[in-house]
């Protein structure tokens, strides 16, 4: 059947396979209703929600909240996105697709990453619709166009970072439910015991050390430096959130194809 | 043998303490179908994963239409197609696109793989469902364009996982039809299965594989040969067996077998000179009929225990057990 043309034997290719691989994940994404709800509904759900609660008593602290509360928001999605590539990597393993991914002759590098570049598609998207809604509620750049940029660089760094981790966790354990859970138990205590909604003085004594240095604290107050005028030492602080981004991602990067080479 | 397609010498491979092959030897010539045949847990998924360059092995060789599976693994995948236990396709994307996806990653380029796609949707019967999600499709269906999706690059060399477990009657023949036409078309065929039926329907020649061992290699007929061919069984109440086995052994060997006895049937002619005995000595048995020789009955010969007995579904290592 259809074997009468012997077709050249294929080889991998980063770029084409790189590309190929992408769109599917991206595809799956747009497909899934949730995967959208989780990226432009569910941060702005949260923007509401923070403003409403810690608004007033941030104002009277001598915060404008708005413009305190996007970085987070921001890194809030960057983290769902690398999440969501933990939950591509995950099913990937779970429903055979890697066994196939690592027994064609393609690009293995490709292969490991896709779902963090489909991801990566999605945060871009996300990040613009949280940036658009920030200017209407009130947020500015107010360091002009080229820190934007950075700050846009930096944000997406952070689902490069913690997307790699995130892909070395979907492919190791290759269930989609304790990924969901594990990658849960990282994000929420990251996320929640930093700087991000609340000023690091807002937490016991004992915490403070770990609020101040913890990596999401840091990339948060590196796109404060970026985006709000006043701040001291933006140079230094956003260089220690690149620091601690590239550091992440360089482990994680050594540690991911052997994830994905151990797969299910 | 003609050159072989596919080789493996001495594989070995422990996972922990738990020796999963311990020096599986194959041999398939080119176009032919080779049934790895053995009840879970016996190493026929790991001898897979070792040959399709997913595993390494601890010790042993293998190549793949001469190419040496450990020390070249790229040229090894650049010859194989692989379906796996569960089908590797995308759900929520339709079979067209699947296909194109397998068919870019293959470098047919984007209108390349629209056209070996839509070849591949006719050649397994799957054009009337090519733009719609996979998540609808039936179990045949699924199974139908996941050896598509491992035929596209026309690979010389096709592993099957257990390619028909969990499919109905009328999809499992269906998906025979479609391996069996692959094979005709000169690709060499590489297929495991715990059903002697199925390996007895596709395969040219059989390796019966327990405990990470080859423990027998043959065509079917070989095979049952050795487990003795068909039988007569006869569910017998405890208290006949004795008349029964006294009546019998007068001109068969009998054997227990579940739940009654056996005697070795030669032809159908053996049932009816059993029937006529049994109603000569005016005795009547529970049931009577012939029996052709199953997987149980093949390891029953071959080991000394029944397949049941002998695997152990938490053997089947980390490659792919549910």
């Amino acid at each position: 059947m259809s074997t009468s043309t012997p077709a050249p034997l294929p080889r991998a290719s980063a770029l084409i396979d790189g590309a190929a691989l992408v769109g599917r994940s991206f595809r799956i994404i747009t497909r899934r209703p949730e995967a959208v709800i989780s990226a432009v509904i569910f941060p702005l759900v949260f923007a509401l929600l923070f403003l409403a609660v810690f608004g007033r008593v941030m104002e009277r602290q001598g915060f404008v909240y708005e413009q305190y509360l996007l970085p987070a928001i921001v890194i809030q999605a960057t983290i769902f996105g690398a999440i969501g590539a933990s939950i591509l990597a995950s099913e990937d393993a779970q429903g055979g697709m890697c066994h196939r991914l690592r027994s064609m002759p393609i690009s293995r590098t490709a292969a490991v990453v896709a779902p963090l570049g489909g991801e990566l598609i999605r945060t871009v998207i996300s990040l613009a619709v949280l940036i658009a809604a920030g200017y209407a509620m009130g947020f500015r750049f107010e360091r002009g166009v080229g820190l934007a940029l950075v700050f846009v660089v930096v944000a997406l760094g952070c689902t490069v970072a913690f997307g790699l981790g995130y892909l070395v966790l979907g492919y190791a354990l290759g269930k989609v439910e304790p990924v969901r859970a594990i990658a849960m138990l990282v994000y929420y205590p990251l996320l929640l015991v930093s700087s991000l909604f609340v000023p690091a003085r807002a937490f016991p004594d004992w915490l403070q050390p770990f609020v101040d240095q913890q990596p999401l604290s840091r990339v948060s107050d590196a796109l404060r430096a970026l985006s709000t005028s006043g701040t001291q030492d933006v140079g230094e602080t956003v260089l220690i959130a690149v620091a601690w981004l590239v550091g992440l991602t360089v482990c994680f990067a050594l540690l991911a194809p052997r994830a994905f080479g151990r797969s299910r | 043998m003609a050159t072989p397609m596919i080789t493996a010498a001495g594989l070995q491979k422990s996972f922990g303490d738990v020796h999963a092959l311990r020096g599986v030897d194959l041999e398939v010539a080119g176009g032919e179908i080779l049934g790895l045949l053995g009840p879970n847990g016996a190493g026929k998924t790991t001898t897979i994963n070792v040959l399709t360059t997913l595993l390494r092995p601890d010790a042993g060789t293998a190549t793949i239409d001469g190419v040496d599976v450990l020390s070249d693994p790229a040229a090894a995948r650049a010859r194989i197609g692989l379906t796996g236990q569960f089908a590797a396709i995308d759900d929520i994307l339709t079979g067209r696109e699947n296909l194109v996806l397998f068919g870019r990653l293959l470098k047919f380029g984007r209108a390349g793989a629209r056209l070996r796609a839509d070849e591949l949707l006719s050649a397994f019967d799957l054009e009337d469902a090519a733009d719609r999600r996979v998540s609808t499709y039936s179990g045949g269906m699924r199974r139908r364009l996941d050896l598509a999706a491992s035929m596209v690059a026309r690979p010389p060399v096709l592993f099957l996982d257990e390619p028909t477990t969990g499919l109905d009657p009328r999809s499992r023949r269906t998906l025979w039809d479609v391996v069996r036409r692959l094979r005709d078309g000169g690709t060499t065929i590489l297929l495991t299965t715990q059903y002697l039926a199925e390996a007895d329907e596709l395969a040219d020649r059989i390796v019966v594989i327990d405990h990470g061992s080859v423990i027998a290699e043959g065509t079917a007929p070989e095979l049952k040969q050795r487990v003795g061919g068909a039988v007569c069984h006869l569910a017998v109440d405890e208290d006949q067996v004795e008349a029964v086995t006294a009546a019998l052994a007068e001109r068969w060997s009998v054997t227990a077998a579940d739940g009654g006895l056996a005697v070795p049937a030669a032809s159908s002619t053996t049932l009816v000179e059993v029937v006529r005995l049994l109603d000569e000595r005016r005795i009547t048995v529970a049931d009577i009929g012939l029996r052709q020789p199953t997987l149980d009955d093949v390891f029953l010969a071959l080991t000394g225990t029944s397949s049941g007995e002998s695997s152990d579904p938490g053997l089947e290592p980390a490659g792919t057990a549910p």
